[in-house]
């Protein structure tokens, strides 16, 4: 268990500019309640990208969505504080919320021509924002909407301004959501899946510049990703995530020289890489379990090679392996 | 059963000067349709149990081209034949033979399986709409089948919603393969899983070629997958293959600046691989409104007066590696 008098990460890097401690979700379903997100421990510090990578139903995007206050009316947060420079965002009224999320707080999602509503410019829906949260004129908007446009590499700013979503391709609906989301200088930038539905070219383009942004904005990012590739490239440290739970945490060039943990092993081994070439992928055996077969010992035990009669019952404490690595297993990778 | 020939693989698929034109929208009320160049001039062939790996991005035409082969919509011009016999002509009654030979593993496997059918039924289907074999030995069959991707027989009675994505897959694959086809159109048929679960379908799909001899056609955007299944990769640009060789060579000797591009797009699971990231600008042309001369040239660092106004031709260079680039030679 970490212990919250231990602040030999919090030293080693600049205070978090978002803390999230001990958040658990639970979801009200006709048969039951599941808490798909399982007292999950994270932080970010301002100019780094922390990579929250986990399979689908491992509960990344949902801990986002609460970090922000926007679950759905069946979920709700049970326990758990998210501090933001210092403030409980779970306890701050929600007209403070609103003035956060948008402003301080910027969000890009997964599909962009989804998120973006089709019938207003792409001008008008970015200045949108820069007139609620900052209070511009009109033409103080317009201007600084094209600088947005710009700064996002949108070719011709000017005639894009006018058009409609649907004249955009994938790539660039995507920069301009991007351009809304930084439109008043977020502190923190959550992007969720921000390069899945976008082909590789594309997703290459975007991925640079996010971190460039992150750079001249100074701002903290969270990447929430299914692909250890995109991780890779992008992130500074990982949290990754299996069934609602975050088993390891790790810089980025330590988890994928030496992972801990037999999961974040078991993903590495069952990507096929362009780089080399196998005879067969190490597949992970079974699948993940959904929320109503969660258990409270190690979610990952039935489809773990390395597991005995202590791994089932209890839940793997974390254990500190240096300051900034943890790991939740009885059994870590290095220790077998 | 088929066994993958020997030395010389005999060709089980040929495809020759394909052209697919889709009509879209006016140019204006009393305008001209506008034409989709879909598929522009493809000509690949198949060999008897090998795997060809299809890459590209959105857009380029690679699942029109994989529904072509299989005769699911009609070419605008040009021949697909089936071991000699060209299938956009063959009649109606030789055709229902035929197409039990060539099976499609879609994307979605929820959306390929009916949701009011239970498994069993959902995999015997193909054997009583073809009548093959006894009746009463069908669900002998079907059990086999099901032991054949690893499913345990007690999920026979359910029905797709209640299995997970993977074993949903493992069902479209049974249901594909039960009726002993030869050739086998993959669709992004491993893009919507887990990669923990990707693995084991991927693993399953080279497990059921070595049994049954099975030829594929592995249509995917992921070049890592690719790289991983296939014997060997075309990668297909705005409706034309741009380079064709085997997967080794392909990978490590590409000679087309597209290849090339996409190649390193990819992004690798390794932090220290960061730097090395050449991105190249700008996004796939409208297939609506197709650039002159190579399709490529806008994006292309290498591009001159002769890429603009002329169409490369798709040639052999090097040992089986064929390319459409002007500059191939001086790029490689």
């Amino acid at each position: 268990m970490i212990d919250p008098s231990n602040t030999g990460p919090d030293a080693a890097r600049a205070t978090p500019l978002l803390e999230v401690r001990g958040l658990s979700v639970v979801f009200d379903t006709p048969d039951g309640c599941h808490r798909v997100v399982d007292n999950v421990d994270l932080q970010v510090s301002a100019g780094r990208t922390l990579g929250l990578v986990g399979e689908s139903g491992s509960g990344k995007s949902v801990t986002c969505l609460a970090v922000l206050r926007l679950l759905a009316v069946r979920g709700r947060v049970t326990s758990g504080e998210v501090l933001f420079q210092g403030r409980d965002l779970l306890k701050v009224s929600e007209e403070e919320m609103e003035a956060l999320r948008g402003c301080q707080i910027g969000m890009v999602f997964q599909d962009p021509m989804v998120s973006l509503n089709p019938v207003r410019t792409i001008g008008w829906q970015i200045a949108e924002s820069l007139h609620l949260h900052q209070n511009l004129s009109k033409s103080g908007a317009a201007k600084r909407t094209l600088e947005l446009l710009d700064l996002v590499g949108i070719p011709e700013p000017k005639t894009r301004f006018g058009e409609y979503p649907h004249q955009f391709s994938g790539g660039m609906s995507q920069r301009a959501m991007i351009a809304m989301a930084i439109a008043c200088q977020p502190k923190l930038l959550i992007a969720d899946e921000p390069t899945t539905a976008l082909d590789v070219t594309i997703q290459a383009q975007i991925l640079e510049l996010l971190s460039d942004l992150k750079k001249e904005l100074d701002m903290a990012l969270i990447l929430i990703t299914h692909d250890l590739g995109v991780i890779a490239e992008a992130a500074d440290d990982v949290a990754v995530m299996y069934a609602g739970r975050v088993v390891e945490e790790a810089p980025v060039l330590d988890l994928f020289d030496s992972p801990l943990h037999h999961y974040t092993m078991g993903l590495l081994n069952s990507l096929p890489r362009i780089d080399r070439s196998v005879d067969r992928l190490s597949a992970i055996e079974g699948a993940a379990p959904p929320p109503q077969d969660f258990v409270e010992g190690c979610r990952f035990e039935p489809r773990c090679g390395h597991c005995d009669d202590a791994c089932s019952g209890v839940r793997p404490d974390f254990s500190q392996i240096s300051d900034t690595r943890r790991v939740a297993c009885m059994h870590p990778v290095a220790a077998t | 059963m088929n066994k993958p020939a020997a030395i010389e693989p005999e060709i089980l698929m040929e495809v020759r000067d394909l052209v697919c034109h889709f009509t879209g929208p006016r140019t204006s009320f009393f305008g001209k349709r506008m034409i989709a160049h879909a598929v522009n001039g493809v000509s690949l062939e198949l060999r008897t149990g090998e795997t060809l790996g299809l890459v590209g991005e959105s857009g380029c035409g690679k699942s029109t081209l994989g529904q072509l082969i299989l005769n699911l919509i009609e070419p605008t011009s040009g021949s697909v034949s089936f071991l000699g016999q060209d299938i956009t002509k063959v009649d109606k009654q030789e055709w229902r033979r035929l197409r039990s030979e060539m099976q499609l593993v879609f994307q979605n496997p929820l959306g390929a399986l009916n949701p009011r059918l239970s498994i069993g039924a959902q995999i015997r289907e193909p054997l009583d709409i073809h009548d093959i074999g006894d009746p009463d030995q069908r669900p002998d069959k079907v059990l086999e089948m099901l032991e054949a991707v690893s499913l345990p027989p007690h999920l026979l009675e359910r029905y797709p919603h209640q299995l997970s994505g993977g074993q949903q897959q493992r069902v479209v694959i049974a249901r594909a393969l039960i009726n002993g086809p030869k050739l086998v159109v993959c669709d992004e048929s491993v893009s919507a899983l887990d990669v923990s679960v990707q693995a084991q379908v991927v693993n399953l799909l080279a497990d059921m070629q070595k049994k049954l001899g099975l030829t594929y056609l592995f249509i995917t955007h992921d070049l890592s997958i690719v790289r991983h299944i296939s014997s060997r990769i075309a990668v297909m640009y705005l409706g034309r293959i741009v380079e064709l060789a085997d997967s080794k060579e392909l990978l490590e000797n590409p000679m087309h600046p597209y290849t090339k591009a996409l190649i390193s797009a990819v992004p690798v699971p390794d932090p220290r691989a960061r730097a090395s990231r050449a991105t190249i600008r700008g996004e796939p042309p409208n297939p609506f409104n197709p650039p002159s001369g190579c399709a490529f040239h806008a994006r292309c660092a290498h591009a001159d007066e002769k890429c603009r106004s002329q169409l490369p031709d798709f040639r052999q260079i090097g040992d089986k590696h064929l390319v459409a680039c002007h500059h191939a030679e001086a790029l490689a």
